[in-house]
């Protein structure tokens, strides 16, 4: 039996803070289309069926197209049977408001549900609440001879909390779980629970910002109903990818030597012209050192399909060179470094503005 | 550096002119009109070349103004020495500078030297034409001078790097117009700009609060509205579950009748069954009973077989009919004398025709002894006549013979025997005589031939007739021929009735004999009386147990397949019993179901509400990031603004704390020269950090552009000196006075005489004046 288990798929993310209206729409889209690309993965491949665990949309409100376009996914893998579990972000009951719920969905609720996927293997679900998030390990009943496949929403945590969303993992050791199916971290983690079984959260469909930065995709479950043995293996099916690099220019003195050292820092991880980059500059430079952020944010805005950088260097100055200096520079220097009024941190901006406007050069870049 | 030697070639008004330099103190002093500025002019030009060269201005242009008035080339050399060596500078000029030519020896090997290039004076005084004008040039009206970069420089001995000292005005300029463009409190700066956007931006997004309230109004009406839809939804399903329930008590009640109704059935029709077997003979396969149809046909074939027989005997002959028959078979037998005796009536006729074939040959027989008899009178007619005329030629010929001429009566007779040959042959050959002889011969024969013939005929037919006991007597004979004929004809019909009957007789046994042996084999009982209503009755019974039989097999069928597609035993065991009404739970079913469509429409109206305040919120969004990336970028560009801020005043504080370092030594040789010329240390005078100079009287500043003229150029004297002695502190330069002090009264002017006798001990001086006893102009 094979199964696919995904989660935080978030569609009707408004992806704002990173894209602009038209980049935005278009990102969304892409959301979508990878969901539906999942769901006829699902179709093609001999899938039983698909494990949502929680998390499909991102807000109470869910959008016509969205709307239709999972309902017609579903229904388009008619041999595939979806099981789908609301996350903290899902709406109360998306798929109950509807007037007609695809025939191959399945629900759960704040109780534990089993459906039996096949005669030896068994599938939990638990939508958490306020009141059973706590006793919800106790009150699982399991069959020791069966393949008990657990599904749940939340964070892991080694131990009990208050929070709802929290899972604690310790309570569900020994209970008979061969596959922890979970949701809610929006990295790939696939760990072992006990002796018996392991837990995995699949991490989301398609990054949604800087901070889900690397692969995504959905986890592919291969199960030897013979032997009780769970073959699991990450199928990548992002469409793009978040890059997040940080540049150390420190030392670096000329602007060339920056993009050179983001280019393979870029390379190294294999960044394709598909890919949303973003490149935080760290580290000191010399405040005579020639950076120009424009040129380095223009050199890679054609190469890639955005490109955002930071520059959180700062820069560096070494007031002893300069204090036998009898030149202008030397005495601007000097009169910074001893100005009481100036912040320190804002000295070494003060002073490359000057010596560059001294040098003649364009005082920002 | 020292001037050792002028040698004028031409230049302006001067012209083959040459000068020894002294040290220390030149005083060369002339009338107006001898060329001094034209000789100071020159020095300046040998060393820096002409200035003004692109204006058009002839005065401004100093090429042309210096052009020898008797034209040609110009120029000349000047010999000096600087850093231990001895150098002539030559240069000539012509009417453009290409034209010009430069070139410096080495006076002590006399070699071309390449130590200073054309640029000569700048690279003998490290500083530009400019600097040399402000400092030790000093042309007529031109004493003040003020501080440049060069000169700021070239004081500032103590500064490392002057580029930077030179480039502060233009970096203070920039970092200006960076602080203009950037700057909050001005409505064109960008942070300005930047914070109306924000400000706009934040009036655009103030009604966040009242989506965000509606939308929070809105997701609530939502679960409101959803939860009803989740009891309606709840309560459909339970009543559609009820309902399933009762259609399925009442479907299987249905059932269970049906299959009751269907097992009764089937009953009855086995019990029909057997009922219509027992009407068969025992032992009978019902499986294999023929067709009714065929049994019919039997039947048919029975009663038309039974009528054949009958109508066979009607075909059978009458006594009369069957003497006639024996009569006629004995005259007749086998034989058939139809054709013979039509022939005979046939060729009866031709006993009629040879008879009159006889008859016509007696006529023709009597006509051709009718026309023998005139052919001969005709002949004998003929014969006289030609005899006639024989004798009379004959004796024509006796005549001639004798009386005439012998000869022609020889002629004349030989001519009439001739003729009488002629007739002699004609009268023997006569051929009508002849045929008429040939003719009566034929018909003669032909008529005994028709008469042999019409004998013989007769003879055959009268035989023919009698042989069949006719009457052949010739009146009689045509009407035997035609009894015969008759006779016979009635012996065939005879024979065919006789026939026919016997045929249909035998065929009716021979039918009859099949169906009895089809009645005792196939239907196995013995033929009745009357076989045929026997097999209708037969046919019938078939008909019924087939009925019978498919009826029970299609009970049989109904019955297998309702049991196929039911559950029996569910059916047999069912003890179901729901209270309550079908009729009721699907009305409510379907109000349920109708208010469910309702509410999910409500839900869906909800939804596009929530649509278009998510794409309000989603603008709303967009237009925060908005702001907080313009925030980022405002307090960036303010950050900036800030920094160059700080920036332009500390870079002015060091350029002022750099100027100070030197302005004290200007200050103190620039009051030294000062006193010595006016002997005066009540003007108080300050030097800013600009190297500006201000006097200072009754507590208030002035410029020195208020001074007198006298006094602007003793501060513009000692200025100048002061800038020389510090800009100099090595290798002195060569000052170049041309009458300077005309401003001076004669007490400065002395003073002034006198500061060029200190002056000469330090510099070589070159001092031009109009005349040694030369009234200065009196200052106003």
């Amino acid at each position: 039996m094979k199964l696919i288990h995904c989660a935080d798929i978030h569609l009707d993310s408004s992806f704002s803070a990173n894209f602009d209206k038209e980049k935005a729409r278009e990102r969304k889209t892409e959301l979508l289309r990878t969901f539906v690309r999942m769901t006829e993965y699902a179709a093609d491949n001999g899938i039983d069926a698909v494990l949502i665990a929680g998390d499909l949309f991102d807000k109470d409100v869910v959008s016509a197209m969205t709307r239709n376009g999972v309902i017609g996914a579903i229904e388009a893998a008619r041999n595939v049977l979806f099981y789908y579990l609301k996350g903290n972000h899902d709406r109360k009951d998306f798929f109950g408001s509807l007037s007609e719920t695809p025939e191959n969905l399945k629900t759960f609720n704040d109780k534990w549900t089993s459906y039996k996927l096949s005669e030896k293997v068994t599938l939990y679900g638990l939508e958490f609440n306020s009141e059973n998030y706590k006793s919800a390990a106790d009150t699982l009943v399991t069959d020791p001879s069966d393949i008990n496949i657990v599904m749940l929403h939340g964070q892991e945590s080694p131990s009990a909390s208050d929070r709802t969303e929290i899972i604690n993992l310790k309570s569900f050791k020994n209970r008979n779980i061969d596959y922890m199916a979970l949701g809610h971290v929006h990295a790939y983690k696939n760990a072992v629970l006990d002796a018996r079984g392991r837990y995995c959260y699949p991490g989301c469909l398609e990054g949604r910002g800087f901070d889900e930065s690397g692969e995504h995709g959905f986890v592919v479950l291969d199960i030897d109903e013979r032997s009780g043995k769970i073959e699991t293996s990450l199928i990548n099916i992002d469409s793009r990818k978040f890059i997040n690099i940080e540049a150390d220019i420190t030392g670096l003195l000329t602007t060339r030597q920056m993009t050179d050292l983001i280019s393979g820092k870029l390379e190294a991880c294999g960044a394709t012209a598909k890919d949303y980059v973003r490149v935080v500059l760290k580290g000191q430079t010399d405040v005579e050192a020639e950076k120009n952020e424009k040129l380095i944010a223009k050199t890679f805005e054609e190469k890639y399909c955005l490109f955002r950088l930071y520059d959180e260097s700062a820069f560096s100055i070494d007031y002893e060179s300069y204090a036998a200096d009898r030149s202008l520079k030397g005495e601007f220097i000097r009169t910074v470094k001893d100005d009481v009024t100036v912040p320190d941190d804002k000295k070494a901006s003060v002073i490359r503005y000057g010596i560059r406007a001294l040098l003649g050069e364009d005082i920002i870049e | 550096m020292r001037m050792i030697e002028c040698n004028i070639m031409n230049f302006g008004t001067l012209s083959d002119f040459h000068y020894d330099f002294q040290h220390g103190i030149n005083r060369i002093i002339r009338g107006n009109g001898f060329g001094k500025s034209t000789f100071a002019a020159f020095i300046r030009v040998m060393l820096y070349g002409f200035e003004g060269e692109g204006k058009r201005d002839t005065l401004a242009r100093e090429r042309k103004f210096y052009e020898p008035w008797q034209g040609g080339n110009y120029g000349g050399d000047i010999v000096f020495e600087t850093a231990g060596k001895c150098y002539r500078l030559t240069r000539t000029f012509g009417k453009k500078a290409d034209s010009d030519a430069f070139e410096l020896r080495d006076m002590y090997t006399n070699l071309v030297s390449n130590d200073f290039s054309e640029n000569i004076g700048y690279e003998l005084f490290d500083m530009d034409s400019e600097t040399f004008r402000r400092t030790v040039f000093v042309s007529q009206d031109g004493m003040e001078t003020s501080v440049n970069d060069t000169i700021s420089g070239k004081i500032g001995a103590l500064v490392d790097n002057t580029d930077d000292l030179n480039a502060f005005e233009k970096a203070k300029s920039a970092l200006d117009e960076l602080i203009l463009s950037l700057t909050p409190r001005r409505k064109t700066g960008e942070v300005s700009r930047l914070n109306d956007r924000i400000t706009a931006l934040e009036a655009e997004i103030l009604p966040a609060d009242r989506l965000d309230e509606s939308m929070q109004s809105l997701i609530k009406m939502r679960e409101q509205e959803e939860e009803k839809l989740y009891n309606l939804k709840k309560e459909k399903n339970d009543l559609t579950e009820r309902a399933a329930k009762l259609g399925k008590s009442i479907e299987i009640a249905n059932k269970k009748e049906r299959y009751e109704a269907l097992s009764a059935d089937l009953n009855v029709k086995k019990t029909a069954l057997d009922d219509c077997q027992r009407e068969l003979p025992e032992g009978t396969d019902i499986s294999k009973l023929p067709l009714s149809s065929i049994i019919r046909g039997k039947a048919r074939d029975y009663m038309m077989a039974a009528s054949s027989f009958d109508g066979s005997k009607l075909l059978e002959l009458s006594d009369n009919e069957e003497a006639n028959y024996i009569r006629l078979c004995d005259t007749y037998g086998d034989e058939d004398p139809v054709r013979k005796a039509y022939e005979y009536i046939e060729r009866r006729r031709d006993l009629k025709e040879l008879d009159n074939d006889l008859h016509e040959t007696d006529e023709k027989l009597r006509e051709i002894n009718e026309k023998e008899e005139a052919a001969k009178k005709e002949q004998k007619k003929k014969s006289f006549r030609f005899g006639a005329v024989c004798v009379f030629l004959l004796l024509s010929n006796v005549i001639y013979f004798f009386i005439d001429d012998p000869i022609v009566g020889i002629a004349d007779t030989v001519i009439t025997l001739f003729i009488c040959l002629a007739f002699f042959v004609w009268y023997h050959k006569n051929r009508d005589i002849i045929v008429f002889d040939e003719e009566r011969k034929d018909i003669l024969n032909r008529m005994e031939n028709i008469k042999k013939e019409r004998d013989a005929l007769s003879s055959q037919i009268c035989a023919f007739v009698s042989k069949y006991g006719k009457d052949s007597s010739p009146e009689m004979i045509a009407f035997s021929l035609k009894e015969i004929i008759n006779d016979h004809e009635a012996l065939i019909n005879l024979k065919n009735k006789k026939e026919r009957a016997e045929a249909a007789s035998q065929n009716a046994h021979s039918e009859i004999d099949g169906i009895m042996r089809y009645i005792s084999e196939t239907i196995g009982t013995e033929p009745e009386e009357d076989p045929y209503t026997q097999l209708l009755r037969y046919a019938d019974t078939t008909d019924r147990v087939r009925e019978a039989l498919k009826a029970f097999e299609e009970a049989q069928e109904s019955l297998r397949r309702f049991k196929e597609e039911n559950d029996i035993n569910e059916i047999e065991n069912s003890a179901v019993s729901i209270e309550g009404s079908l009729s009721e739970t699907t009305a409510r079913l379907s109000e349920v179901s109708m208010l469910a469509d309702e509410s999910a429409e409500r839900l869906a109206s909800l939804d596009r509400r929530s649509d278009e305040l998510e794409s309000s919120l989603e603008y709303i969004t967009e237009k925060r990031a908005e702001k907080e990336a313009l925030k980022e970028e405002r307090d960036r560009k303010h950050e900036i603004y800030e920094c160059c801020v700080i920036a332009k005043d500390r870079l002015v504080a060091a350029k002022e704390n750099l100027s100070a370092r030197y302005i004290r030594p200007i200050y103190e040789k620039f009051m030294y020269y000062h006193t010595k010329i006016t002997g005066d240390q009540t003007h108080e005078y300050m030097v800013d950090a600009n190297i500006d100079v201000s006097v200072k009287e009754y507590g208030m500043t002035h410029s020195i552009g208020q001074l007198s003229r006298g006094l602007k150029d003793v501060v513009g004297l000692s200025l100048r000196m002061a800038f020389i002695d510090v800009m100099f502190p090595e290798e002195k330069p060569v000052i170049i006075l041309d009458d300077p002090f005309v401003n001076l009264d004669r007490v400065n002017l002395d003073a002034a005489e006198k500061l060029m006798d200190l002056i000469g001990r330090d510099y070589q001086v070159i001092y031009f004046a109009a005349r040694e006893d030369s009234e200065p102009q009196i200052q106003i």
